[in-house]
């Protein structure tokens, strides 16, 4: 027995052997360059040792395998010949593993991603725990590379091309019963099962055909053509899905694939290797990493204030059913916390129960979500027309129509009808929670919380205290929204809070740009071959005039940058352009597609015509939103450029291969932002005018991520 | 007899009652008992966890949730660590489990019981005739082929025809008549005309009609949510506004189709709804400040012939009350399930018999004169419905609203039971 940096190696007496992953001080186990290295002379040594029969690699930790490599060891690589020499030593280690001379079963329970799978791959034997907590999958291109330990060239042969393609393409987890259903393991058995199992496989050592050995996969591998076809109908699915991103990733897995199928396995090692050196050091890959370690920072720490501690919440209430409330009722209900739904009548009740049960009901549809699922889930939702059951709720969401004095009127009574330790929360997009909150007897419990539309899809939840909010209020909200697996980021209460504030100052622009008479689809398309999933217009179309106006009406008020494109928003909703909603909007709809409407000039009155480049309209949008997140640092808003950009990318879909808007701002340079504002300014009014803490990071060369 | 603590209804709630095979079809048992949990607890505003223990009185067992009542008991949030069980004493059910609780509250092994009844007679399943059963039971012993071939030869088109279990749990194994035929004795028994049955119905209607539009009836039901559609049901659906004597007239005898009296009309209705009652000793509630809705004074069940099960309040209400040290006469409200219209009616005769006293009870006295206008004042299971595991804790929790709207001190709750068995309870605010 012996303990080596994570890795222990423990003789059973009747000739098995157990390697243990335990990476010391950690959740979960990473391979680090170090454990790697450890495992490499633990194989080693058991390769000229006599009398063993069998090897077990398995994990001391409590729901976690191997969540694959260390992403800061990939971050810290500075050429692509570096990162290739890391790939090829991790797919040396790998190949000793295949080629030991006893037989090894891998014993997986929980997460094992990655380099994890890429180790379990080069087992004899995969035998994986049926408990929910075990997920196998390999996500390196959600982090813009590729598997790198010979995962694009081990998963295939084992469980064939189309398989292998829709797991690396995809990034995806299965759980075991699905990876047993591809052959990627070999049994499921309940946990305490698990060694007896695995030991079974060993004594027994049975000669498997994996799917990768099929007469089909022959054809695949020995016929280009043939390969080239499933290989060019998995690459048009990738580039709808994509829709011209900038992930070079997957194409190259696909490339790779194509190339090796079927080829020797060396040879093929070594072209995913040099891949992967190539795309570590991509911009892409260098900002999904960082979009990576914002996340799990963000779980760790959403900016909390200091000293608050949450408390537990065991039952929930959201007052008005509407679509925000239905949608924010079902997330608790997802959580298994009962959670009672208030409305004043009947049919708003009714529609919010419908609402709820429709998003349930098209996930069982895709088959996301069981019958059984659904029924429990509607069942936690306890509809009400009164305020019973409140004295005994911890946390009340309200979620009423945005209007001031409702959402004050709504306080009170649900002050009136709880303890006064229960927790209460204004969900609200743009009204100001301080203002709400001037009426409420005890304003330490009392905050905002701005859950994004449709609830169920938008994984950011901005809370926003108000200097009255107590520590632990802002804690509990957090705690919560986490526990609904979404994404809370802490902002303070300033008109538009984040998220929607920068997008106006976006969204301003561009309604600025078509008043000087740029076409609006020429716009749309600016952007979203910048990588915004939908340019500004049809965005406003999904937003609604009715809202937007309203939204940009109280932003107007609060920072004054944006007088005529407000008029103009509220001229159009005036004209009963709603926008998706009503069929008319920018654009008109049919059947859902949007077509350029030849009317929409009347309205707008453009002063010309113009014909901007692609890039001018680009930097003409985003660099104000970038001004903007600037004055939200200086305001403290948001306390670290890293929330701008998690809330950016998660509330608004700005392109996560860009890292985010602040990291997309570096990228250009301080130094050339402001100048490119000060010329704007000159030339478009003043505001445009860069903000102080952009000339301050100027004149300092500082940039927002050193 | 004083209980050793006194136990008192905090809450209660129930689904709104709506006919078998109606809105509720497809609701269940469980849905049906999880709401009325759910809403008595939040009208309460009492915490799940405050609960001790959960006992549902439910008959037409769910086939996929044998223990109903722990299926509900964890579908309504209340904690897995509360035990929960389900009694069966046909239509006696929840009074049963009401009495179950009270003595559990009564000896101090519970501070909270959450008790009640929950019934889907819509989801009553149909059985194999036990000619079919056994083909089948042979089918799958068969080993060959031609064996298999020979048993199914066997089978006969009459065979397709299913049992209803229904009918079957509403006939008695033991006397062999069903529900309407032990009216129909009791009708004969007691001279009660078809006119007479007819009135009381309609008075059960006329009375339930009234409650509902003062809104008496909302105040103890909760609506329920329907999907996909999640159009409420607030209402009972029994109670017609426009029943007259002339449509009642017109119904054919169910029972016994050329002598008989008892009709669709004068007998209760096949219904699916769940009630929720919150038990508390009277500390206890004191001490979570619940409000007491009213106290259980006493209780008493007695058996008694099958055929005439009917007569159930007879036999039981004598010994509540002498638990309660009371004369009938103190009694100021009174409530009496309405399985048949002849089957109250005989009951007012019994109550107020001397003979019946002497012949049956082995009293000299009579129980006492039921006075018609205190009871079932806002109608009975003939309008509301009589979702059978359900009704006894119906009857309580509507006794004990109306006793609080007219501040009446005593009340009582009784009915009959199929199987020939009676319960009573004598509440008090």
């Amino acid at each position: 027995m012996g303990t080596l940096a994570g890795i222990e190696k423990i003789r059973e007496a009747d000739g098995i052997v157990r390697i243990r992953f335990d990476s010391p001080d950690a959740r979960v186990n990473t391979l680090t360059e170090r454990i790697l290295m450890a495992f490499q002379e633990c194989l080693e040594e058991l390769a000229n040792e006599a009398g063993i029969r069998g090897i077990l690699i398995e994990s001391g930790k409590t729901a976690n395998f191997i969540a694959g490599a260390d992403v800061r060891e990939i971050q810290t690589l500075s050429t692509s010949l570096e990162a290739e020499t890391k790939a090829r030593l991790g797919q040396k280690i790998f190949s000793r593993l295949a080629a030991m001379p006893v037989p090894v079963a891998a014993v997986i329970h929980g997460t094992c991603l990655g380099g994890g799978t890429e180790l379990i791959l080069a087992c004899t034997y995969r035998i994986a725990s049926d408990d929910p907590s075990t997920r196998i999958g390999l996500p390196e291109v959600r982090l813009g590379i590729i598997p790198g330990f010979g995962g694009t060239q081990r998963l295939p042969r084992l469980v064939g091309l189309r398989s292998a393609l829709d797991l690396i393409l995809t990034g995806r987890e299965l759980r075991a019963s699905a990876a047993l259903r591809i052959g990627l393991v070999d049994e499921v058995v309940p946990v305490e099962l698990l060694p007896a199992a695995a030991r079974r496989w060993i004594a027994d050592h049975p000669v498997r055909r994996p799917a990768g050995q099929r007469p089909l996969e022959r054809l695949f591998q020995r016929i280009g053509p043939l390969r080239s076809l499933v290989i060019s109908l998995a690459e048009r699915k990738l580039r709808e899905k994509l829709k011209g991103g900038d992930y070079p990733a997957p194409f190259r897995a696909l490339r790779i694939l194509q190339e090796t199928y079927g080829g020797d396995l060396d040879q093929g090692l070594r072209v995913e290797a040099r891949a992967l050196g190539e795309l570590a050091l991509t911009p892409t890959a260098k900002n999904l990493m960082a979009l990576f370690d914002l996340n799990s920072r963000q779980r760790r720490n959403p900016g909390l204030p200091e000293g608050g501690k949450a408390r537990p919440v065991r039952r929930a209430a959201v007052v008005g059913a509407g679509i925000m409330g239905a949608g924010i009722a079902l997330a608790i209900a997802g959580k298994g916390a009962q959670v009672r739904m208030k409305d004043v009548a009947v049919e708003p009740l009714a529609r919010g129960l419908r609402e709820a049960h429709r998003i349930l009901a098209s996930q069982v549809r895709r088959k996301r979500r069981t019958r059984r699922d659904l029924r429990d889930r509607m069942a936690r939702i306890q509809p009400t027309l009164s305020y019973s059951g409140f004295r005994c709720i911890d946390f009340v969401v309200e979620a009423v129509f945005e209007d001031l004095e409702l959402k004050r009127r709504i306080l009170r009574e649900i002050e009136s009808n709880v303890s006064p330790e229960c927790l209460i929360a204004t969900n609200t997009s743009s009204l100001p929670i301080g203002e709400i909150g001037r009426v409420a007897d005890h304003p330490g419990r009392f905050l905002g919380v701005h859950f994004f539309n449709p609830v169920h899809r938008m994984p950011l939840v901005e809370i926003v205290a108000t200097d009255r909010t107590d520590p632990w209020a802002v804690a509990t909200a957090a705690e919560m929204v986490k526990e609904i697996r979404k994404v809370p980021i802490v902002v303070r209460d300033r008109p538009g809070f984040l998220v929607n504030r920068l997008l106006m100052a976006y969204l301003g622009e561009a309604l600025h740009l078509l008043e000087e008479g740029a076409e609006l689809t020429r716009v749309d398309r600016a952007l979203e071959r910048f990588g915004m999933p939908m340019g500004p217009f049809r965005l406003l179309d999904q937003v609604g005039m009715d809202v937007a106006s309203r939204v940009a009406r109280t932003l107007n008020e609060a920072y004054g940058r944006g007088e005529s494109a407000v008029e103009l928003l509220e001229k159009l909703a005036a004209a009963k352009r709603f926008g998706v909603k009503n069929g008319k909007g920018f654009y008109l709809y049919q059947d859902g597609k949007p077509v350029p409407d030849p009317e929409i000039d009347q309205l707008v009155r453009p002063q010309g015509r113009i014909r901007p480049a692609g890039e001018e309209i680009c930097l003409r949008t985003l660099l104000p939103m970038v001004n903007e997140a600037a004055r939200c640092l200086e305001e403290e808003v948001v306390g670290r450029p890293g929330d701008v950009d998690l809330g950016m990318i998660l509330g608004t879909g700005f392109p996560p291969f860009r890292g985010g808007l602040l990291r997309y701002a570096d990228g250009i340079g301080i130094g050339k932002i402001v100048s490119l504002l000060e010329v704007m300014a000159s030339r478009y009014g003043e505001r445009m005018a860069p903000a102080e803490l952009l000339l301050e990071m100027t004149r300092r060369k500082k940039n927002f991520f050193s | 007899m004083i209980p050793a603590k006194r136990v008192v209804v905090v809450g209660g709630v129930r689904t709104p009652f709506v006919k078998a095979w109606n809105v509720f079809q497809e609701v269940g048992a469980v849905e049906l008992g999880r709401i009325a949990i759910v809403e008595a607890l939040a009208r309460s505003e009492l915490e799940a966890d405050q609960v001790d223990e959960v006992i549902f009185g439910n008959i037409a067992q769910p086939p996929g949730a044998p223990n109903v009542t722990r299926v509900i008991a964890l579908a309504a949030g209340i904690p897995r660590s509360v035990p929960a069980f389900t009694v069966n004493q046909n239509c006696a059910s929840s009074l049963q489990a009401i009495a179950t609780a009270a003595q559990r509250i009564e000896a101090g092994l519970a501070g909270t019981i959450v008790v009640g009844g929950t019934e889907s007679m819509s989801s009553i399943p149909l059985l194999w005739s036990e000619e079919v059963q056994k083909i089948l039971l042979e089918l799958r012993r068969a080993r060959s082929v031609l064996a298999r071939i020979r048993i199914l030869s066997g089978l006969r088109p009459r065979h397709l025809k299913p049992v209803v279990a229904l009918e079957k749990g509403l006939t008695d194994p033991v006397c062999g008549l069903n529900m309407g035929q032990t009216a129909e004795v009791l009708a004969r028994r007691f001279s009660i005309s078809r006119e007479e049955q007819d009135r009381f119905a309609l008075r059960s209607h006329q009375r339930a009609v009234r409650a509902r539009e003062q809104g008496l009836l909302s105040e103890e039901i909760a609506p329920v949510f329907l999907p996909p559609g999640y159009a409420p049901v607030a209402d009972d659906i029994g109670p017609r506004h426009q029943q007259t004597m002339e449509a009642l007239a017109r119904l054919r005898p169910v029972f016994e189709r050329k002598h008989g009296t008892v009709t669709a009309g004068n007998s209760c209705q096949l219904t699916d709804g769940a009630v929720a009652l919150i038990l508390c000793s009277e500390e206890k509630a004191r001490r979570l400040r619940l409000p007491s809705l009213g106290a259980i004074r006493s209780y008493a069940f007695a058996g008694l012939a099958p055929e005439v099960m009917g007569l159930g309040p007879a036999f039981s209400t004598p010994s509540a009350l002498d638990r309660a040290g009371l004369p009938l006469s103190r009694i100021g409200l009174i409530e009496i399930n309405e399985a048949f219209a002849a089957q109250v009616l005989a009951n007012q005769i019994a109550f107020s018999s001397r003979k019946f006293a002497r012949e049956e009870l082995d009293r000299s006295e009579p129980i006492g004169e039921i006075d018609p206008s205190i009871l079932n004042v806002n109608g009975g299971a003939i309008a509301l419905g009589h979702p059978v595991g359900a009704s006894g804790a119906r009857i309580v929790l509507t006794l004990l609203k109306e006793m609080r709207r007219r501040n009446t001190e005593l009340g009582l709750a009784t009915l009959c039971a199929g199987g020939g068995q009676g319960g009573a309870f004598v509440m008090e605010l």
